[in-house]
């Protein structure tokens, strides 16, 4: 049985604590939600294949400063300009494509879309709820949405 | 020292990866954004070496290589993806790449990969 919360804690600390070298404490799942809202930043990703679904990674600005600033080895990041961007969306794609190989190790193969970055005052609706992940971390919180459906075969 | 083509569709990546090959003594002399751009460059710049990422639009990095070893039989690749799950390093390995990096990495890890294929 596939657990998603124990899946994006995983990758997260992989990403998070193992690559980019950051304290990383996995909040209660909270479960339920469906609807996203999001004042800062976001990427999201879609999932494709033998399960499909949708990922969406959100945080405040200074914190996806931060993020972006460890991944370009400590530069400081006064303004989001469009390395910062491609930065961030393949810290989506890193953390996605986790997922589908701990996915894959469970005999479930997906594929991955190209990341979309959001930026300022979004809500996110849909008729399934996500299983949500809060990483607290020194440069803020991180916030994961994800749902993952089984694909009917015929 | 080598040559170096860096293909990637994402421009932080590209970046990060010239960062650390030129840090390691290397010369990149070539960049391209998906498979297409990466067949036209790899004519144009003939490097002794071709990093090469699997998801990109237009053509996959599994497809660019195959048609790269059309190009040349010889060709040294390593595979440079995020997409790390044993179904795709096969079929990274069976399109003819030589080895492969799981993203993200640390610098030792590519530069080691480098050095590794240089001596075959
Ligand atoms: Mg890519």
């Amino acid at each position: 049985m596939l657990n998603e919360y124990d899946v994006i804690s995983k990758v997260g600390q992989n990403v998070l604590s193992g690559y980019l070298g950051l304290n990383v404490e996995t909040l209660e799942l909270q479960q339920g939600a469906n609807s996203i809202e999001s004042s800062g930043v976001g990427v999201a990703l879609q999932i494709i294949g033998q399960m499909e679904g949708q990922y969406i990674c959100t945080m405040s600005t200074t914190s996806v400063k931060e993020l972006v600033s460890r991944m370009m080895g400590g530069y400081e990041i006064q303004q989001l300009d469009e390395m910062c961007w491609s930065a961030f969306q393949e810290f989506g794609n890193w953390f996605v494509s986790g997922i589908a190989t701990e996915l894959a190790s469970h005999g479930i193969q997906v594929n991955i879309t190209h990341p979309l970055i959001h930026e300022g005052d979004v809500t996110y609706h849909s008729n399934n709820n996500y299983t949500v992940v809060t990483m607290t971390t020194e440069i803020g919180k991180i916030h994961v949405y994800m749902q993952l459906n089984e694909v009917e075969t015929t | 020292m080598a040559k170096i083509m860096v293909v990637d569709d994402a421009a932080f990546m590209r970046k990060m990866i010239k960062e650390i090959l030129t840090e390691g003594g290397h010369e990149v002399i070539g960049e391209a954004a998906d498979g297409v751009e990466a067949i036209s460059v790899y004519k144009s710049c003939n490097p002794d070496l071709v990093t090469m990422d699997i998801t990109m639009p237009e053509m996959d990095g599994i497809a660019a290589v195959k048609a790269l070893k059309q190009l040349n039989s010889e060709i040294k690749v390593i595979m440079c993806s995020a997409m790390g799950q044993q179904a795709m390093v096969l079929d990274a390995i069976t399109a003819g790449a030589l080895d492969f990096v799981v993203k993200p990495f640390q610098k030792d890890r590519v530069l080691e990969a480098v050095r590794k294929l240089l001596l075959v």
